[in-house]
């Protein structure tokens, strides 16, 4: 009896075994009411195609929110980078550099949120809800209110390589989540810059007096967390080698 | 035996001003603290204690003035915390030197990491580090506390002992202490004493903050009394007692 109250409390221990826990509960629970669906293996892997561009983001954001700030930004993102990068590829047909420049638009969507938020001073909500309407205003201006298609990325390499399907059925970008989220795993446990982040999350002061530049800390997280939305724009342009100019509004709640 | 320091003295100030806006913080002052001295810093709440320690420190910089690190003329341009590190600046502040929820070990080294060239922390070495800070420097035993355990779990008295340990271990030449009492127990103020005893004994310089004048008093060299943004007097504790020290201190309530 000793014994197995210790390993139920070493078991408690282990880190995120609870929400494990719910998790297999919610998936016997949806066994057992829709058993046809949930057996099967085709509910999954539409799973794995929709929800990698939803986890990324969710990812991003859980730095910015470690860090005590929000970015409501990320939807607006979503829709210019994916425009970026459709207007990109058709106009030059070039698929890397349209790629490179939809990374680097989010990057600069993010370092402005930086800018205001911390060198300016406004608060990140407001900031980033303003940036959400600007960016997403100027890709319906520049994309005429149009959606966009791209259906000749499909025989490239970038298109394989990111949404492709793993001997047939496993979509890649479930792959490319899953390295996402070791990366920032990574980042903000084993990297000063994810250091630099709890710390200013915990206690500002704490951080500005032992060192840490928390101004361009928080420049490169809202940076960071603009690539991150713009890679999850791509996976997300790929897949339905469409762009719609709405395609990151569905987003903002979930995440 | 204390080494003996290669400077005369670890800070000196020159007419340092600080403005916050509109508002002067610090006007004129001019301090010294000797290599081996333990200065006693005090004055009302809003006298400029905490802006000039952080002038110090490298938090921010004064608006106008020089200052001298270990007889060297810094550039107040390119002064910051990390700067201040290198130089042997250490500071303890009252309730600003941990992140409650972080690990003790990530404590010990924010700031300045030990890192491989891509900047991931090398947590192996930096909590075998931290335990032994903890075992060796700060003595800490027993108690079930380890280099792993959250900054939220330990008293206020261990906290300080950490953020203390921590500045033994980067080897200060001068260690600043921000009102590292206040939070404390009697017994723990013991503690915190001793602990500048042997920044004494060890060759280093001390600045030390503090509303209680008996600690004040028992432990410095001498006195820097601020009111108000200025230097009002700079005592001997050989020229005054106690009773005296208090007498004055009072002059500077501004009670009406």
């Amino acid at each position: 009896m000793k014994h197995l109250k210790m390993s139920i409390a070493k078991l408690v221990k282990i880190e995120g075994l609870t929400i494990i826990g719910v998790f297999i509960a919610l998936m016997i629970l949806f066994i057992m009411t829709a058993p046809h669906v949930f057996t099967g293996y085709r509910i999954y892997m539409s799973f794995l195609q929709t929800v990698p561009p939803l986890l990324i983001l969710a990812l991003g954001l859980t730095l910015v929110i470690t860090a005590g700030e929000m970015d409501l930004s990320f939807s607006a993102i979503i829709a210019f980078s994916g425009f970026i990068f459709c207007f990109i590829f058709r106009t030059f047909g070039t698929p890397w550099l349209a790629f490179i420049l939809a990374l680097l638009s989010g990057a600069l969507v993010g370092y402005i949120n930086g800018l205001l938020v911390a060198k300016v001073g406004v608060p990140s909500i407001m900031a980033t809800l303003a940036a959400q309407f600007f960016w997403n205003g100027l890709t319906i201006l520049l994309s005429r209110g149009l959606s966009w298609n791209i259906k000749e990325i499909r025989p490239y390499f970038i298109h394989t390589l990111f949404v492709g399907r793993i001997g047939g059925i496993v979509p890649a970008q479930s792959l490319w989540g899953v390295g996402v989220a070791v990366f920032l795993w990574f980042i903000l446990n084993r990297h000063t810059f994810g250091e630099h982040i709890l710390f200013i999350g915990d206690n500002v002061d704490v951080a500005r007096v032992m060192g840490v530049n928390v101004t361009a800390t928080k420049i490169k997280l809202f940076v960071f967390m603009g690539v991150i939305s713009a890679f999850a724009a791509i996976l997300l342009t790929l897949e339905m080698i469409n762009f719609w100019t709405t395609q990151g509004a569905g987003l903002l709640l979930p995440t | 035996m204390p080494e003996k320091r290669q400077f005369k003295n670890a800070v000196i100030m020159n007419n340092i001003e600080k403005y916050f806006g509109n508002v002067a913080a610090l006007n004129g002052i001019n301090f010294e603290v000797g290599a081996n001295e333990v200065v006693g810093l005090i004055g009302d709440n809003g006298a400029g204690k905490s802006t000039l320690i952080k002038i110090i420190t490298g938090v921010f910089p004064p608006t106008k003035g020089e200052l001298y690190i270990r007889d060297k003329k810094i550039s107040l341009k390119d002064y910051n915390v990390k700067q201040a590190y290198k130089l042997g600046i250490e500071a303890v502040y009252q309730d600003k030197s941990l992140g409650e929820k972080q690990d003790l070990w990530r404590n010990f080294f924010i700031g300045r990491q030990m890192t491989n060239r891509l900047g991931f922390i090398r947590v192996r070495e930096e909590k075998e580090m931290a335990q032994k800070i903890m075992f060796d420097i700060i003595g800490f035993r027993g108690a079930g506390i380890t280099a792993e355990s959250k900054a939220n779990k330990l008293s206020g008295g261990e906290r300080q002992g950490i953020a203390i340990g921590r500045a033994m271990y980067f080897d200060a030449d001068l260690i600043v202490l921000d009102e590292p009492t206040s939070a404390l127990s009697l017994k723990e103020v013991q503690k915190v004493l001793n602990f500048v005893r042997k920044i004494k004994e060890s060759g280093r310089a001390c600045i030390y903050i503090s509303h209680i004048l008996s600690d004040v008093y028992e432990i410095s060299d001498k006195f820097i009394i601020l009111d108000r943004g200025k230097v009002v007097a700079t005592i001997k504790k050989s020229e005054v007692t106690l009773k005296k020290l208090s007498e004055f201190m009072l002059k500077y309530a501004h009670v009406k």
